[in-house]
């Protein structure tokens, strides 16, 4: 039987020299990136009053994501909706087309996650830059805390901030890499249950796995969710120091 | 579309009507339009929770991370390595005790949106 981890395995579809090959991971960006925009740009092309299924749909995430937003760094977020909406859309796609049977899920690979987190987290701090200059760095000095425990808590502060990146790719990663083992796992354990007990015991790992399948699209959004609004908060912190 | 409710048909009709009623929403209630904060606590509930580990580890695997290459560049292993450790659990358990403060990661972070009450609290806190 294959190992639970085989499906995580990266296979080169079109060679090209120099490392550029075309994968499997490559072909299911594309995928998504397609999806996204025939659901987007599909679901508008009516632009109806009254919205149908689809329009609202694609209307729905829009709102979504612009009233994150707005709730979590005001009205001066407005010029980011394209980034942090392109970031939600790359994740959300990315996570659920992972869960059709046979695809491959691009965010399971930590280099992924973070190469986006680590993108995030550059342009965030050069927002900040810009728009405080050196200011910027009184970032990293806490309000309130007395003179002679800087040497100690500036260090903690610097860790703190360059931790981001870390945790917000491990994050996505972990949980998809975890979800697709164990959905695997419980789909072994149906042909070996089913042999020795002549079917009967599979039904119990297959109950299993429909759980695990509803579990795992709730979890395909929260990630999104989580990966979108971690990036909204920390551009406010980047806008408003202090 | 011949309902009374369609506005006679009139597409830009209803468009104004509907601009009108938003501004008057958005007067009413300030223009960064919150959720309800039931649905706004169970969505940052499931978000903490996915959160407060990642958050721990994070800034323990920096703070080893930057020991171990301060060590090889000067030569001083094992000792940065494990002061480093230190101050990158530190920093860990900063992350989740401002995480569960409801600062969020950020240094010096506030809410953009908070009601009255909770700024004139904040204002003394941070």
């Amino acid at each position: 039987m294959a190992s639970p981890l085989e499906q995580f395995t990266i296979k080169p579809l079109v060679e090209v020299p120099g490392g550029f090959d075309y994968t499997n991971s490559s072909l299911w960006m594309t995928i998504a990136v397609v999806t996204a925009t025939v659901f987007l740009v599909g679901g508008m092309r009516k632009r109806a009053m009254v919205p149908g299924p689809w329009q609202s749909m694609a209307e729905s995430v829009y709102e979504f994501i612009g009233n994150m937003i707005r709730d979590n760094v005001g009205s001066e977020g407005r010029k980011f909706f394209p980034l942090i909406f392109t970031i939600f859309m790359f994740v959300l796609f990315g996570n659920a087309l992972g869960l059709v049977p046979g695809a491959f899920t691009y965010t399971s690979h930590i280099i992924v996650t973070f190469a986006m987190a680590l993108a995030v987290f550059v342009f965030v701090t050069l927002v900040g830059l810009a728009k405080h200059g050196l200011h910027f760095f009184s970032f990293f000095v806490p309000d309130g805390a007395p003179k002679f425990l800087y040497p100690l808590i500036i260090p903690i502060e610097i860790i703190s901030y360059l931790s981001r990146p870390i945790s917000l790719s491990v994050r996505l990663f972990a949980n998809m890499v975890a979800g697709h083992t164990m959905l695997k796992v419980f789909a072994g354990f149906v042909f070996g249950l089913g042999a020795a007990t002549f079917g009967i015991g599979a039904l119990a790992p297959i109950a299993i796995n429909v759980l695990l399948i509803g579990f795992e699209f709730m979890i395909a959004f929260i990630q999104a969710y989580v990966f979108t609004i971690l990036t909204c908060l920390y551009l406010n912190d980047a806008l408003h120091l202090h | 579309m011949t309902g009374n409710g369609g506005g006679g048909g009139d597409g830009d009709d209803f468009d104004r009507r509907l601009k009108a009623a938003r501004a008057q929403y958005e007067a009413a209630h300030g223009s960064d339009r919150k959720r309800s904060p039931e649905e706004r606590s169970r969505w940052q509930g499931i978000g903490y929770a996915m959160r407060v580990g990642s958050e721990l580890i994070a800034a323990l695997i920096v703070g080893v991370g930057i020991g171990y290459l301060l060590d090889e560049w000067l030569g001083t292993r094992p000792w940065l390595m494990a002061l480093f450790l230190f101050i990158g659990g530190a920093a860990g358990v900063m992350n989740v005790y401002r995480l569960v403060e409801g600062k969020d990661a950020g240094i010096g972070w506030k809410r953009p949106d908070h009601d009255p009450g909770n700024e004139a609290d904040d204002g003394k806190g941070g």
